[in-house]
């Protein structure tokens, strides 16, 4: 059995997890973007939704493939960062810390928004704050 | 002072090539007529933004903006903020001709996916094209192109009627804008061609041909490869809505980018996968009388081989164009993957059918995807679009992928600078490609030219009244003696900023099939590679020896008067820089300096990238023929079956 004070605080890890797969810029590979991991998803919906209603010929399943896998890679590495930083941050447990983190995200989506801090080089505009990526 | 005109227009009629053109059309007579022909520089292969890829990477002009730019207007480049053009392109010197050339697939698929008051506009993949451009690019493109099986999108409706129906309108307003821009009055000016490409590409080997109509008379509406998925039926297709309709229409097909074609471009099987026969040969060349030897995505001449050095000139590594990003595919060409074998296969055919299904002449074009035409300058070159580099995002300092190039020209030698007498002169193979320059390329064969031809005056009315021009089959045999072939070349002059580079040399390239093996050699015929010519890469000056005019009269010495054989000539200007050196020094990079080269400019500094390049020309061949009976009787005009 773990040691309680080893165990990260429960719920910081997803609300962490949550906030980087909502801000953090991730490269996407092959198309030179950076953007945070629910815009590869919202790609991976749409070209799904392409391959489904008109069929996976040509470079469809290419493409969709590529994005899944970066969605499901990324989605990993972020667990994984979330889990560890929740951990190096069990020491500061409580409700205090989950304020703590979710007004940082908070401040972060902020600042996303009234930045240009993604490169989408699927967009009309080649740099897009976080309310374009999410858009 | 009567009688001396006289004598002189009896003496130019009697020198004057055999085969006038025929007029197809109503229109003024040409003020200017040079019966021993002059040179006309063009483009056969435009882009705008009727065409899906275009559209899907920036491109806002249309076909009337590609006339206005051929004539010598500004038209705008991507990116556009508001509706405005950020950038913006004019040529130095106008053409005397063009053809928009825009792709008949997803030719009403674009216009649907653009206008809301078609239906299709919401649909899911319109919605996706104009939300994210570059994804709708990447996805529509290569579904529709790449597509051994292509088929259209859901909301084109049963049949694809929604498609075919917005179709219509770009292609009338093809045909408007042709004829809004050619030039009917007595100066000749400028003369336009109905055209568009068919873009077959069967699991992403590319099999595309120009479509070129002779005069306004046109199909109702253009072949397309989702409908229509094999060269052979885009043939069967133009002979029974054109050629055979029992009215004007008249058309040929220019097959381009055989480099990645992977060998599919020039088949010697048919459909059925039987073997072709001397009809099917017939049928072929009736309809391809050109190839494109050089554009933007490479140049197709001749494979890298250790006997042509000139040969690494413009390839490209791979042999499909989908294979680009994924080195791990590529791998050599399969035979025919370029012209100067295919050239030489096509003898190989001929002995074997009785004709010879690949007797191409040889013009260059650009494929600008910016509805720029003619666009081919090294110095200034943003690009051409198509898909290589994204410009709905601004075109980057390093413009396009370092492989590609500006493309070439088209030059067609004719009476005057109309439809018909342009159209003759591709019916009849009397062209040639440069890979950007205005060289004027001249080149006769014959039995009994002087040796003195190039000394005189009349070099021209010498190699049309003792011979044949370039596109043309050798006369009769009338003694032992080998063939004489008379080359020429003058130098581009330049003018309004243009470059002129000196010429180095003059290589006759000659081509056989013996013993069913294809064969090839190179003769250097005038000027000389050790000429001591180079170019300052800093500066982009060039320095050394070089010629104005090139000009020689050859034998072949090893001319075997029972095998079949084709020349072509190819002239070589003295090196001068590459557009990527241009860009590169524009941008102030220093390969020395790290922070000088960020993102594409790294291109900068790949040693792999040629930072020269020794422009050229290609003439179109000469053919000899020893069986009179397989000789061409000579399509001078019309097409006849």
């Amino acid at each position: 059995m773990a040691n309680r004070d080893s165990r990260p605080e429960p719920g910081i890890g997803w609300l962490l997890w949550a906030g980087l797969a909502l801000l953090l810029p991730l490269p996407l590979l092959v198309f030179d973007g950076m953007v945070p991991l629910v815009r590869i998803v919202l790609l991976a919906t749409v070209t799904a939704a392409v391959a489904i209603r008109e069929g996976a010929a040509g470079p469809v399943q290419m493409i969709l493939v590529m994005f899944v896998a970066h969605a499901m890679i990324y989605a990993a590495v972020l667990a994984l960062a979330a889990r560890l930083a929740s951990r190096a941050l069990r020491r500061w447990s409580g409700p205090r810390l989950r304020r703590i983190v979710f007004a940082g995200i908070l401040a972060a989506a902020v600042l996303a928004s009234i930045t240009t801090p993604y490169a989408t080089p699927f967009a009309p505009a080649p740099r897009s704050s976080l309310l374009g990526v999410l858009s | 002072m009567t009688t001396v005109a006289g004598v002189v227009l009896v003496a130019l009629a009697l020198a004057s090539p055999a085969a006038a053109f025929e007029r197809s059309e109503s229109r003024a007579a040409c003020r200017e007529r040079a019966p021993l022909r002059k040179p006309f520089f063009g483009d056969t292969h435009v882009h705008t933004s009727y065409s899906f890829d275009a559209m899907g990477q920036g491109t806002r002009t249309t076909p009337r903006d590609a006339y206005r730019f051929a004539r010598g207007e500004a038209i705008g480049l991507p990116p556009y903020v508001d509706g405005a053009a950020s950038n913006s392109a004019q040529l130095r010197r106008p053409l005397d001709f063009a053809v928009v050339t825009d792709h008949s697939d997803l030719l009403g698929e674009t216009q649907i996916c653009q206008n809301p008051d078609l239906d299709g506009y919401d649909s899911l993949i319109c919605t996706l094209v104009r939300r994210w451009p570059l994804l709708g690019y990447s996805l529509v493109n290569g579904y529709v192109y790449s597509n051994a099986s292509p088929r259209r999108y859901s909301f084109c409706g049963d049949g694809g009627r929604a498609c075919h129906a917005a179709a219509r309108q770009p292609w009338s307003a093809t045909q408007a804008a042709a004829e809004e821009f050619y030039d009917r009055t007595p100066s000749c000016a400028f003369t336009t061609f109905v055209g568009y490409e068919w873009t077959g590409m069967p699991d992403g080997n590319n099999i595309h041909r120009n479509i070129v109509f002779r005069n306004e008379e046109v199909q109702a509406a253009p072949t397309t490869y989702l409908e229509t998925p094999t060269a052979e039926g885009l043939w069967r297709a133009l002979s029974e809505e054109c050629l055979d309709s029992g009215g004007r229409c008249d058309a040929i097909a220019i097959p381009h980018n055989s480099n990645v074609s992977n060998g599919l471009m020039f088949q010697t099987r048919r459909d059925d996968g039987s073997p072709i026969d001397a009809d099917d040969a017939r049928r072929r060349s009736r309809i391809e009388t050109l190839v494109e030897i050089t554009q933007h995505k490479g140049d197709s001449e001749c494979r890298l081989n250790a006997n042509d050095e000139l040969c690494n000139f413009e390839t490209v590594p791979w042999v499909r164009m989908m294979d680009a990003m994924q080195p791990s595919l590529w791998r050599p060409a399969p035979p025919r993957s370029f012209v100067r074998e295919t050239l030489a296969s096509g003898l190989g055919e001929q002995a074997r059918v009785g004709v010879n299904p690949f007797k191409l002449g040889i013009i260059g074009s650009t494929d600008t995807h910016f509805s720029t035409p003619g666009m081919v300058d090294e110095d200034t070159h943003p690009g051409h679009g198509a898909g290589t580099v994204f410009a709905a995002h601004g075109i980057p300092p390093f413009p396009d992928d370092p492989r590609f190039n500006p493309g070439g020209l088209a030059v067609l030698w004719a009476e005057e600078n109309s439809r018909d007498a342009l159209f003759a002169a591709m019916r009849r193979r009397e062209a040639y490609g440069t890979s950007g320059p205005r060289i004027v390329a001249r080149f006769f064969g014959g039995w009994d030219y002087p040796d003195s031809m190039c000394d005189s005056a009349s070099f021209a009315e010498l190699g049309y009244q003792r011979g044949v021009p370039m596109g043309s089959d050798l006369p009769p045999r009338g003694s032992d003696a080998p063939p004489v072939f008379a080359v020429s070349a003058l130098r581009d002059p330049g003018g309004g900023g243009a470059p002129s580079t000196p010429l180095q040399r003059i290589q006759i390239v000659k081509l056989w099939s013996a013993g069913g093996k294809d064969e090839q050699r190179v003769y250097e015929v005038a000027g000389t590679p050790e000429n001591g010519a180079g170019v300052d890469l800093a500066s982009c000056e060039t320095h050394g020896a070089g010629a104005d005019r090139l000009c020689a009269v050859w034998r072949d010495p090893d001319f075997d008067a029972a095998v079949p054989a084709a020349y072509y000539a190819r002239i070589v200007e003295n090196p001068s820089c590459r557009w990527n050196t241009y860009a590169c020094n524009r941008n102030r990079v220093d390969c020395d300096r790290p922070e000088t080269f960020a993102g594409t400019l790294q291109h900068c500094c790949d040693p792999q990238i040629p930072k020269t390049i020794q422009e050229r020309a290609w003439t179109s061949p000469i053919w000899y023929t020893p069986n009179p009976a397989q000789r061409d009787s000579g399509q001078t005009d019309r097409a006849r079956q």
